[in-house]
């Protein structure tokens, strides 16, 4: 899974730590995350959306998938959803 | 800058720190006296009950540990907690593994069974630190 998180944390100005302090985790936390070494769950992606005040999908975005189908279900429903 | 910010502590992180700190120190205090006082004395635990109690005074330590080890579990968020069970999932299984030797070893009555049983002690909780320094590594 990759994210926009350093993007959207350098935009306002927070360092690591400061956003750490924010969700309540460590600041390697967040270095892994940013790094995409370590994908939060469900209830910490919710919180990371709550402290910037956006939407869970404009942060996080699945990894592109190599030789993927388009017939796939998965990928179908991903491009419905980016059309809106 | 940007780089240089990153590399501090965030304050939840220090407090974290502390308090595992403060968790520590007692059951360390009591393991330690309690082992140099077996050590100095070496008490004969087949004499008394007095004797057999101050024999088992190390398990106060170590419960204490236990404890301040959970206390640090609860307090970790959930990479860090991953990372930590991850790790004793390692070490247990070493443990167990080398439980298995000593066994086979005990059968075929090879060697001292309690230097054995410390040893495997030792290994697990070696082989828990050092997968939780290689998966921390790993994941930051």
């Amino acid at each position: 899974m990759n994210n926009r998180l350093r993007e959207l944390r350098a935009a306002r100005r927070w360092s690591q730590a400061d956003l750490a302090d924010r969700l309540d985790v460590s600041r390697q936390t967040i270095n892994s995350i940013e790094n995409g070494r370590y994908d939060p769950s469900l209830p910490l992606a919710f919180r990371i959306a709550a402290a910037f005040t956006l939407p869970i999908e404009e942060i996080f975005f699945p990894s592109p998938v190599p030789n993927s189908s388009p017939e796939l279900p998965t990928d179908s429903h991903h491009q419905e959803a980016t059309r809106g | 800058m940007a780089s240089e910010l990153e590399e501090l502590q965030s304050s939840g992180d220090i407090a974290r720190r502390r308090a595992a700190s403060r968790d520590l120190v007692p059951g360390l205090v009591v393991l330690i006296v309690s082992q140099a006082s077996l050590i100095a004395a070496s008490p004969d635990t087949s004499t008394s009950g007095w004797h057999l109690a101050w024999a088992l005074s190390p398990l106060v330590g170590i419960g204490l540990l236990v404890w301040a080890q959970f206390r640090m579990l609860r307090r970790s968020d959930e990479r860090e907690r991953t990372v930590v069970l991850s790790a004793m999932a390692i070490g247990f299984g070493v443990v167990i593994t080398v439980l298995a030797v000593v066994g086979v070893l005990q059968a075929a009555e090879i060697g001292d069974a309690r230097q054995q049983l410390q040893i495997a002690t030792v290994l697990g909780i070696a082989a828990w630190v050092v997968a939780s320094l290689v998966l921390e590594r790993r994941a930051s």
